[in-house]
């Protein structure tokens, strides 16, 4: 016999009412962003600093082993670097030329060499998407060094994505292969433009989607393919990858292809991130107010 | 009352230990494997062991963690995890001491509603209709490697539930069931 009369909730009833909440937030996190920050930082404040602690160990433990691995195949690598280096000297000589051209071009064109001087800041990959699905990671850096929603990050050379969440003491990357993230980009060789979406299909094979240039364009297999000026997020002139192939669309009026990006993304340790938000309007007044004075120069 | 906080701090830090695990697993490992879904083990172990009720409570709250990490829309998770919950509990009143085959089945169905709830919301509602590659590529893996892991850690959750997180009374209740 029980003395206390037991409350009992039913699960449908729980369920019934859980799923109000949840959808509820989901409503929540989409028209007012900024109501679902606490949940946000309450979370990061707790697992930020214990992930940080668990990477270094797991990096520790991991570096030993590789360190032994690595050296075989380090010497073979030096050897071919070595010949790398006397090919690239003859190069840069030839390159050193060129820039000297390139600077009496660029004066000309008062470009000013705008996108090369970004304030940039290191920072460590400490956690990745929990989930299979995306291609998000954090890093260790926050609002408190001056991370904000919307930079650009680069690691070796190359775009990995740009920042889409922020908390004091961390960061969240979507890199630029994932499913959801497309970038608009040109070409060197032409001023063409495309856009430039990850794909998990293709991410398994090391890809990405290119699509929307006009037919007309030239472009070809191993053109280089950066962010375009017209992108409303992404620094132009940041280096995203090689053309891998490309051809005529079936409805005969866009080419479209796949690309492969510079940055190895299964191998992402450490980032840079790029401390230069880009505003849409002062370029292109600047740069609308260097065409009228062209024009009136003319 | 000191019993519930006790149990209360003792799921808490389990579902920070799994989600820390799992979320630093592929930092390190890289490519090398499939990252297991620990979260979905503790949501469904739970389930199996103690109910519905508590399992949507832990299952809401896990999510709410990845979310607040990983995605914009914060509750998606939450929800998923949630009726992931519901759907373990409700094969509590099948409970029995010795059975592991069960919760590792449960387990393999929590991860599979899981995923492909995450798909049909994600992915094919964006015009991603290949399911054969996203199943195989993504889910089945995914599905074998946690029902590998949820093999080796089902025997240490249960000894920490009935070791820490069964009032005296409920433990008399099991032991002469």
């Amino acid at each position: 016999m029980k003395k206390k009369t037991k409350f009992t909730l039913q699960p449908k009833l729980v369920i019934f009412l859980m799923t109000i909440v949840c959808i509820g937030m989901m409503v929540l996190s989409v028209a007012k962003p900024s109501y679902v920050e606490p949940v946000k930082n309450a979370g990061a404040s707790i697992v930020v600093p214990i992930e940080e602690g668990v990477n270094h160990i797991g990096r520790a433990f991991t570096g030993v082993a590789e360190n032994f691995q690595k050296v075989k195949k380090l010497k073979a690598e030096n050897k071919r670097l070595k010949n790398q280096i006397r090919e690239l000297q003859e190069d840069n000589s030839l390159l050193a030329q060129n820039k000297y051209e390139l600077q009496r071009l660029r004066d000309l064109y008062e470009l000013d060499e705008e996108y090369v001087q970004y304030e940039k800041i290191g920072a460590r990959v400490i956690g990745k998407d929990t989930s299979n699905w995306f291609n998000t990671f954090t890093i260790d850096k926050g609002s408190s060094d001056g991370i904000a929603v919307d930079m650009n990050v680069i690691s070796g050379g190359g775009l990995v994505g740009i920042i889409t969440d922020v908390g004091k003491n961390y960061a969240t990357v979507r890199t630029i292969i994932d499913d959801e993230s497309s970038v608009s980009v040109s070409f060197a060789s032409t001023s063409d433009t495309g856009i430039a979406s990850g794909d998990l299909q293709l991410s398994e094979k090391g890809l990405m989607n290119l699509t929307g240039i006009l037919k007309d364009a030239t472009v070809a297999e191993g053109d280089m393919v950066v962010t375009s000026q017209i992108s409303d997020k992404f620094l132009p002139g940041i280096l995203v990858g090689f053309i891998e192939e490309v051809s005529l669309d079936s409805n005969q009026l866009n080419q479209s292809g796949t690309i492969t990006p510079v940055v190895d993304f299964m191998h992402i340790d450490e980032v840079l991130v790029l401390k230069h938000i880009k505003d849409n309007k002062v370029p292109n007044e600047e740069t609308t107010a260097v065409n009228e004075n062209k024009k009136k120069s003319e | 009352m000191l019993h519930k906080i006790k149990s209360i701090v003792v799921i808490a830090l389990l579902i920070i230990v799994s989600f820390i695990l799992q979320n630093t697993i592929s930092v390190i490992t890289g490519d090398l494997m499939v990252t297991p879904n620990l979260l979905i083990i503790l949501v469904c172990v739970f389930g199996y062991l103690t109910g519905s009720n508590e399992a949507m409570v832990i299952g809401f709250f896990c999510g709410l963690l990845v979310d607040s990490f990983s995605s914009d829309i914060i509750g998606l998770n939450s929800l998923l995890y949630l009726y992931v919950g519901f759907f373990s509990g409700s094969f509590h009143r099948l409970f029995y001491k010795n059975m592991v085959m069960l919760p590792l089945a449960i387990v393999a169905a929590g991860d599979f509603i899981y995923n492909f709830g995450y798909y049909i919301i994600r992915f094919m509602l964006r015009n991603k209709l290949d399911v054969g590659f996203y199943l195989f590529k993504i889910i089945i893996p995914e599905l074998v490697i946690t029902v590998c892991i949820s093999l080796l850690v089902y025997r240490f959750i249960y000894k920490v539930y009935f070791a820490v997180l069964i009032s005296e009374e409920q433990r008399s209740k099991v032991r002469f069931d």
